[in-house]
């Protein structure tokens, strides 16, 4: 403990002098609340063309904390329009500015929260710009049916999936398929991630593509969709895509709820149910949601069977508790 | 003007009015874009690349609990809506330490502020680990013997479900949401509908409705209703409040020494101090135990004693004198460290993918924290062998709070003969990772032991290296845990000869795998008691925090004193302790001077 002895102390320094050094950047709760009221007062959109009147608009407002809240409005507004030269000028030479807000920190009222930072939503702004000019790229090509999944599955980068999407949102339903298709008769297909197969699966539903999503190794994006996978299919191909999925280990937990929560009353799923309670993987996963449903009919088959597996007996003993 | 009065009201209600939807990168009008995929909560037992459903983490929490005997599921109270709080016990089902001695307890609460996703995540992830590593012979299973373990996943139950319901929907202003998935609060007389406006900024702050500081700091917290940090009519009038003082009580309040409220986000420890500087020093160890499990990427802010805000950390602290945190989880800023586009406020919304990394840094930490406070090491025995024959066997055996040595086979040694030396300690000693004995952060090596004979021969002290060689932390062959036995082989000197010695001793200079001294003294068995630990002794025998180097293995006992000053039994720190009590007044009353203008 010895060689901590000032530690303590410095450390609540430091810990002090800290907030009190960019205190004249923190305006309070309420202040805040304030200025942002105020800040949707000033007319700002009808300027939005012409950057020199946005500036000029902009540098008139008096106090420090309403101008910033206002511009950041403005950057909001600014992303539903393509931008010029003087607009993307100035986003750029925004990339620069030190201008933050904070506010007190609700849990620490020492500590600051940041609520506004121009360069970091400058930056948004240009990114959402550059997906809005690559999407545009890409609905040209797709209006010529020009595509080659091989090369966009190569790119690196995020950006392409940003675009992408933006692109297929305005996409129209035969460019969709012939996209989808594109992709399932391509060489490139198993290299295809999981975030390329969940969007292009999501706008329109496609059995081949989801059943690719199980395949792979599960990551965010077939979590997702196996969320909401009662959407996007009918119940009897929803039913045999959640059968599907719960042969990925890192899914099956959730194939299993989504099937006693949403299809439990259909015999096929109350077997498969029965089949995977005396599976070792998965055999407590079953147990579990059938024990939260509730569900007669299961209760009555589980009932009936013969084997003494831990899991087995524990849904026999939440069915008669719940009796 | 009765016009313009309305279209003000109008106004101002339409401004109030406002919902905004979290999207990925869509900004029409009414979106927020986050720059990464908006989390959807997910109905999933084992846990995903995201964020699980209140109502599958609370399935999970029982499915863990009705697979072993060692996770208990424990009413403590319910919500202000009528909903069960669940705490979990995880420990075995004796309350005695497998090398004697009575457990501690500890607490760890998760999900008091509602759109701290992070919180319940990281909580379940303690028990997941703790469960697959029930039968590991490592940190786990020993944590699960040595210890009773008190979480609570979720506290404001209501609130969470409230947030989890608007996933993506937030009121009312895009720069400070408060409503739909930044709901903060409990959802005391507040309705589930975030069109209804006129109680979406209600809800009691659990987390400022705590003693010994409620309603004491008007900076720190609000008697108006409508506050973020409104701290409720009374102290603990919440039942979620009363909930989290009854899980202390079914974690045994007696025994209790360690207390974590769970938030997000900023990335820090945050602590009271209670002014007890031994506590207060532990406190700082402690959290930089925490902190070395993730490279000190987590901060550390202490805040001074005698005032605070009604948190729960401050009621811990000051109730109970143990070392009590808030844990703010990452990120530190925003999620642009993620490559967000840095949205207000969406450092409360952290990227799917960044889940199941956040999850298991967390849990090391945790981990870390509670194996440090289960006991401080000692050494519980040594054995030697030669030629895989064992000559000589030594233990402490402890009774109580005191513990007796006991020689339970003898045969003399002899110079230039090949020997191999077991010492065991109480506790697993060193990090495990794939099998390989690791370092863990810069708090221990792979080796980090040092061994000497020590010997009076002839009136003459000398003193032997043993650890010139190298031996290795046991992964097989152990006492009860891996790495809590260290193997060497030794020879002694030519000139050694046993009949003409008249004290033999074994000295051991070690850490646990957190850096903490040897229990100098294994006759008396350390505890944790009134905010500190009580018979931890360093080097010299005396009373200290962080003990010191063991010489009690005797071989050969001339009955002489174990420490050779006797000194009456001062605390350790306690000569320099004025100066760092005065240094911690100054620093904090400078900045405050500084900032009312004083120093301008």
């Amino acid at each position: 403990m010895n060689t901590h002895k000032l530690a303590l102390p410095i450390i609540m320094l430091a810990s002090m002098l800290l907030p009190a050094s960019i205190y004249s950047q923190t305006i309070s709760n309420s202040e805040f609340i304030q200025a942002q009221k105020s800040a949707e007062h000033f007319a700002l959109s009808s300027k939005l063309q012409d950057v020199s009147k946005l500036k000029l608009a902009l540098t008139d407002i008096e106090k420090h904390e309403t101008r910033l809240l206002a511009t950041e409005r403005v950057f909001r507004l600014l992303t539903a329009q393509p931008p010029s030269f003087a607009h993307t000028s100035w986003l750029n030479s925004q990339l620069l500015s030190d201008d933050v807000l904070y506010i007190p920190n609700p849990d620490h009222p020492e500590q600051q929260l940041e609520v506004v930072n121009i360069a970091k939503q400058a930056k948004a702004v240009l990114e959402i710009w550059q997906y809005k000019e690559k999407a545009k790229t890409i609905t040209e090509a797709l209006a010529s049916y020009r595509w080659q999944w091989h090369d966009f599955i190569a790119e690196q980068g995020k950006g392409k999936y940003a675009a992408l999407s933006l692109a297929l949102n305005d996409a129209d339903e035969a460019s969709l398929l012939w996209l989808q298709n594109e992709l399932i008769n391509s060489a490139s297909f198993t290299q295809a991630d999981n975030q390329l197969l969940v969007m292009l699966a999501s706008l329109h539903a496609s059995k081949a593509l989801v059943a690719q999503v199980w395949e792979n190794e599960a990551d965010q994006y077939s979590y997702q969709l196996l969320q909401g996978i009662e959407q996007l299919f009918a119940k009897e191909e929803a039913i045999k895509q959640l059968n599907l999925a719960s042969h990925n280990s890192q899914l099956a937990s959730q194939a299993i709820l989504k099937l006693t929560t949403v299809f439990i009353d259909d015999d096929s799923v109350q077997n498969k149910l029965l089949a995977l309670l005396n599976e070792k993987d998965t055999a407590w996963h079953v147990a579990m949601a059938v024990c939260s449903s509730q569900h007669e009919g299961m209760i009555d088959k589980i009932m009936q069977l013969g084997r003494e597996l831990s899991a087995i007996l524990y849904v026999k003993r939440c069915m008669k508790e719940a009796l | 003007m009765k016009y313009l009065v309305m279209l003000l009201i109008l106004f101002s209600n339409q401004a109030r009015n406002e919902t905004f939807t979290y999207t990925e990168i869509n900004s029409d009008n009414g979106n927020i874009p986050l720059g990464y995929p908006v989390p959807i909560p997910v109905d999933s037992l084992t846990p995903v690349d995201g964020f699980r459903s209140y109502q599958s983490l609370d399935l999970r929490h029982q499915q863990l609990a009705a697979q072993t005997s060692l996770i208990e599921r424990i009413l403590i109270g319910e919500t202000f809506n009528g909903r069960s709080i669940w705490a979990y016990k995880l420990s075995d089902n004796d309350e005695i330490k497998v090398s004697g001695g009575l457990e501690g307890s500890a607490l760890i609460n998760g999900g008091i502020h509602a759109r701290e996703w992070q919180s319940p995540e990281a909580v379940t992830g303690y028990m997941e680990a703790l469960f697959s590593g029930q039968a590991n012979q490592h940190i786990e299973q020993y944590l699960l013997e040595n210890l009773t373990l008190v979480l609570i996943p979720v506290l404001n139950i209501d609130g969470f479900l409230q947030t989890q319901r608007f996933f993506n929907k937030v009121t009312d202003l895009a720069s400070y949401p408060r409503e739909g998935r930044m709901r903060r609060k409990n959802m005391h007389a507040v309705d589930e509908d975030i069109q209804t406006l006129a109680d979406n900024f209600h809800g009691i702050d659990l987390n400022r409705n705590n003693n010994p500081y409620w309603a004491t700091n008007a900076n720190g917290s609000s008697p108006d209703n409508s506050s973020l940090i409104y701290h409720g009519s009374s102290a603990a009038s919440e039942s979620e409040t009363k909930a989290l003082q009854q899980a202390a009580v079914v974690a045994g309040e007696d025994r209790l020494r360690f207390y974590t409220d769970t938030h997000s986000f900023s990335q820090i420890y945050f602590t009271p101090m209670t002014g007890d500087e031994r506590r207060d020093n532990i406190t700082f160890e402690l959290a930089n135990i925490m902190r070395a499990a993730n490279s000190y990427k987590y901060q550390y802010g202490p805040s001074a004693a005698g005032s605070g805000i009604g948190s729960t950390d401050e009621y811990f602290a000051n109730t109970y004198q143990i070392p009590s945190y808030t844990l703010e989880i990452e990120p530190l800023n925003s999620a642009t460290e993620y490559g967000g586009f840095g949205v207000s406020h969406d450092g409360f919304i952290l990227p799917n993918s960044e889940v199941n990394r956040m999850r298991a840094e967390t849990t090391t930490a945790a981990l870390a924290g509670l194996y440090a406070m289960s006991e401080p090491p000692v050494i519980t025995g040594i054995t030697i062998l030669h030629l895989n024959e064992v000559i000589w066997q030594q233990e402490w055996q402890s009774a109580d709070n005191s513990a007796e040595l006991i020689t339970v086979l003898e045969q003399a040694l002899l110079a230039d003969t090949p020997y191999q030396l077991q010492v065991s300690f109480n506790k697993p000693m060193r990090q495990v990772a794939d099998s390989d004995v690791v370092a863990f952060s810069n708090l221990s090596q792979v080796q980090g032991i040092n061994l000497y004979w020590q010997y009076l021969q002839n009136n003459e002290e000398k003193e032997v290296s043993i650890t010139s060689n190298q031996g290795e932390w046991l992964l097989e062959g152990f006492r009860y845990y891996k790495t809590d036995s260290y193997l060497i082989d030794f020879q002694l000197p030519s000139d050694f000869d046993w009949q003409s010695i008249t004290r033999l001793n074994l000295k051991v200079e070690t850490t646990d795998m957190v850096g903490q001294k040897l229990d100098a003294n294994p006759r008396t068995v350390a505890d944790w008691q009134n905010g500190h630990w009580h018979q931890y002794e360093n080097a010299l025998g005396n009373v200290s925090d962080s003990g010191g180097v063991d010489q009690s293995m005797r071989l050969i006992d001339d009955n002489s004193a174990l420490f050779p000053v006797v000194e009456p039994p001062k605390v350790e720190s306690s000569s320099s302790g004025g100066t760092s009590s005065i240094m911690i007044f100054i620093l904090c009353v400078i900045p405050l001077l500084s900032r009312k203008g004083l120093f301008n």
